[in-house]
């Protein structure tokens, strides 16, 4: 582990499931951090550097999927899971179209959020 | 066809002054003498050939096929036939119908010969038409009427006359006795109803025989007078005097005789009695106000009983006596008195309408007691009542529950009526108005009001299924992932305890989160499906605005509706549709009331857009929504009012995204809040 460990993003508006998504990525040995908004971290300028990218559909201001078009508009790859508290008919469709890797309701496993996580992961060398 | 008479008898035909026609068995004109031609104004070029019936018009006093019959059986037919001549006019013909047959007995041809009796009948019909007039104009007269024969009278004063008296008025001066024998011979005729009412006792019975009964002593020379006025050929003679009643009272009467010449000459007399005494004046109007009263009594609508109250004025007296002063405190320290009172007010007449009101079948079973009425522990409206007479106030009024005679209940406007003077004569006037079916709406409207509130919480539990996995799938997301995380953590070599602490912390934290989430939706029933059927959006408003009158009134809130004239049908649950208008209402009112704006003003609006889609819109005029809020405010949960619920807009949206529609909220220009919510119009746009 000499390398420094991959960067997962997190952005939801909900203060708790932040925090416990950021303590699950941790657990596994990345590196999590959180944000409250898709304009917070747009901000933050971890777009950039995150390897991932774990973000809530429903926000106030911008949503997930405008976020994911903005990033791809920008040129930005970085993988991204979507989870969403309401799911609706035709949102798989409009999350791959803005591509995204898995949309994921919730409440949802842990293990499979991790799994899609990892898969979205550049493999390590 | 036609056969006038053979030249011989031509000219007698024509000169016979009776009409003549002659007809063939059907009806076919074969002669018309000249009479005819006068009579009926039809010459008899244009007679010949035609339908006698048609031509005249005639109206036969029976059906044509009997007087058919009755020609063929006894040869002959004679009535009395109503026709019309040329012009028109109505002519009454006198007609007889002779049969004439042929040799093998077949009927061959019927004569007709006719007299006019038209100007008889018509002057019969005037007559009995002038009668008519007469006779309701006698009857109807409030002057007292009779007519009187006076042969007999006549017959006396010739006798007097050859026994040689001149001087007349001398002479009945000096025979009281002959006057009042005069009377006797002077009969009655006839007189009219008026006559019966001021001299009779209820019936004709004593006044069909002489006038002397009806002349008191001391009007001998009032008789003597008109007398001698009838034989010096004066046309009439007016005097008052004194006349006596059957039952042998007397008054003042204005005495007219009428002295019509051709009346006289036939021994006959109309004479006219006008009661003027102060007593009958008095009495008269009396009666009037009485008759109005009893008109009034009967006719009005409204139960009306009269009491007979002069036993609960003793009881009232006896407790002033007593120094009391305030009767409603004396009742509070004596409910008994209640029932004294009740048994003290006593019904003596009803009107018709008392009779359906109060279940009685006869007026007797409404007499006594008022205490029937009163529904024990229901005794407000009647303690009211007596309160407010204790306090000699005019009227009381108050709604209230009677018992009918029949067993029933019911909701009445109970009104009392006893101006002080009336009340003191122990006179109380009591008015029943059935409000059953006003009180039955009333209740029908709350019935409806719990109903629309338990559909709005139904409806919201629709939305709260989704709220609920929108608001419990967070802190139950949060709660797996922690758990997760913290199985990894003591799942390590060396557990971390610290870091599952942590997430012990936070899941703990979640769970009650969720937990409190639980418990504001507990209490919600259970989502009804919606029940979609063709509206009319107009009357959707027209029905929140009634159900939401009361609220509207209580919150001084001005409301304009502005509604499109013609408006397609929605399809939609009108439950649904209705608790959105209702809650956008409502939440206008609760933002005028809650900023204390003082002017409050509320619009709502209907329209057809211009994409062919239905619109309802509600403006306020209150404070506007604050920027931050506009795009949360269909969110669950979320509320700008202490105590709200926040579940209103989420249900109006969920409701309004149920029905393929929009919903959107704003400001107005110049201030206040725009709610707007859009449906699709009939073709789906």
């Amino acid at each position: 582990m000499s390398q420094a460990a991959p960067l997962i993003s997190i952005v939801d508006d909900d203060e708790s499931l932040k925090l416990a998504l950021v303590g699950l990525v941790r657990s596994f040995g990345y590196e999590g951090r959180g944000h409250a908004s898709a304009e917070d971290f747009l901000a933050s300028g971890d777009a950039g550097q995150c390897a991932c990218l774990v973000t809530d559909l429903h926000m106030p201001g911008l949503g997930g999927i405008e976020l994911l078009q903005r990033l791809r508009a920008d040129g930005n790859a970085v993988p991204a899971v979507l989870i969403t508290a309401r799911m609706q008919p035709g949102l798989e469709q409009r999350a791959r179209d803005a591509g995204a890797r898995c949309l994921l309701p919730k409440p949802f496993d842990p293990q499979t959020l991790m799994h899609c996580i990892e898969q979205a992961l550049p493999p390590v060398g | 066809m036609s056969e006038q008479p053979q030249s011989g008898t031509a000219q007698w035909f024509d000169l016979v002054q009776e009409s003549i026609v002659v007809r063939d068995p059907d009806g076919c004109i074969l002669a018309w003498n000249q009479t005819s031609a006068q009579l009926y104004g039809h010459a008899r070029e244009q007679a010949l050939g035609q339908n006698e019936t048609e031509l005249l018009g005639s109206q036969y006093p029976q059906p044509a096929g009997e007087i058919d019959a009755a020609l063929r059986e006894t040869g002959t037919w004679r009535g009395e036939v109503l026709r019309r001549d040329a012009t028109g006019r109505e002519l009454y013909i006198d007609l007889r119908c002779s049969l004439l047959r042929d040799a093998t007995g077949a009927p061959l041809q019927v004569v007709e010969t006719g007299r006019d009796l038209s100007e008889q009948r018509h002057t019969e019909r005037a007559l009995r038409h002038s009668e008519y007039r007469y006779r309701n104009l006698f009857q109807a007269m409030a002057a007292s009427f009779w007519e009187l024969d006076f042969s007999a009278v006549g017959a006396m004063l010739q006798r007097l006359r050859k026994a040689g008296v001149t001087d007349l008025r001398a002479h009945f001066a000096a025979n009281p006795a002959l006057v009042r024998e005069m009377m006797r011979a002077t009969r009655i005729l006839d007189v009219n109803e008026e006559t019966v009412t001021l001299f009779g006792l209820g019936d004709r019975s004593g006044l069909m025989d002489s006038v002397e009964p009806f002349w008191a002593e001391s009007s001998n020379h009032t008789y003597a007078e008109s007398v001698i006025a009838a034989v010096t050929g004066q046309p009439h003679y007016v005097s008052e005097t004194r006349l006596r009643r059957i039952d042998g009272s007397e008054f003042d009467g204005l005495f007219t005789a009428c002295f019509a010449p051709e009346a006289v000459g036939r021994g006959k007399l109309l004479i006219g009695v006008i009661d003027i005494s102060e007593r009958k004046q008095a009495y008269a109007e009396l009666e009037r106000s009485e008759s109005r009263y009893r008109n009034l009594f009967q006719a009005m609508a409204v139960s009306f009983l009269q009491l007979e109250s002069s036993g609960l004025n003793r009881l009232f007296e006896e407790l002033r006596a007593q120094g009391v002063t305030d009767l409603h405190a004396y009742i509070d320290q004596h409910p008994e008195f209640l029932k004294k009172a009740m048994d003290a007010s006593i019904v003596i007449d009803v009107n018709e309408r008392s009779l359906k009101l109060l279940g009685a079948k006869d007026r007797s079973e409404l007499l006594g007691p008022v205490t029937q009425f009163w529904i024990p522990g229901q005794y407000e409206a009647f303690r009211g009542s007596i309160e407010a007479g204790f306090r000699r106030e005019a009227g009381f009024q108050a709604e209230t529950r009677k018992r009918t005679v029949d067993g029933r209940e019911i909701d009445v406007l109970f009104f009392v009526t006893a101006p002080p003077d009336m009340r003191d004569r122990g006179i109380v006037l009591v008015g029943n108005i059935d409000i059953s079916e006003q009180v039955a709406a009333r209740s029908a409207l709350r019935q409806m009001q719990a109903e629309l509130a338990h559909a709005g919480r139904v409806t919201m539990l629709g939305e709260l299924t989704a709220s609920i996995a929108h608001e419990v799938n967070q802190p139950l997301a949060a709660i797996t992932t922690n758990g997760e995380a913290g199985l990894r953590w003591l799942g390590r070599a060396v557990p971390d305890v610290d870091e599952a602490r942590t997430l012990m912390q936070r899941i703990i934290a979640d769970a009650r989160r969720a937990a409190e989430i639980i418990s504001r939706i507990r209490a919600m029933s259970l989502r009804r499906a919606p029940e979609p059927a063709p509206l009319a959006l107009n009357a959707l408003v027209q029905e929140a605005v009634q159900f939401l009158q009361h609220e509207l009134q209580a919150q001084h809130a001005q409301l304009r509706l502005r509604l499109a004239p013609v408006l397609p049908v929605v399809q939609g649950d009108r439950v649904q549709l209705q608790q959105v208008i209702v809650n956008l209402v409502v939440n206008a009112l609760q933002a005028m009331a809650h900023a204390g704006s003082p002017q409050r003003e509320l619009q709502i609006e209907t329209r057809l857009n211009a994409d062919g889609e239905i619109e309802l819109v509600v403006l306020d005029s209150g404070p506007g929504i604050p920027e931050e809020h506009q795009g949360r405010l269909f969110e669950s949960f979320f509320s700008t009012k202490p105590n709200g619920m926040g579940l209103g807009l989420p249900v109006c949206r969920s409701i309004i995204e149920a029905h393929s529609g929009r919903i959107s909220a704003g400001n107005r220009e110049g201030g206040g809040a725009r709610f707007a919510m859009v449906l699709p119009g009939p073709d789906g746009a």
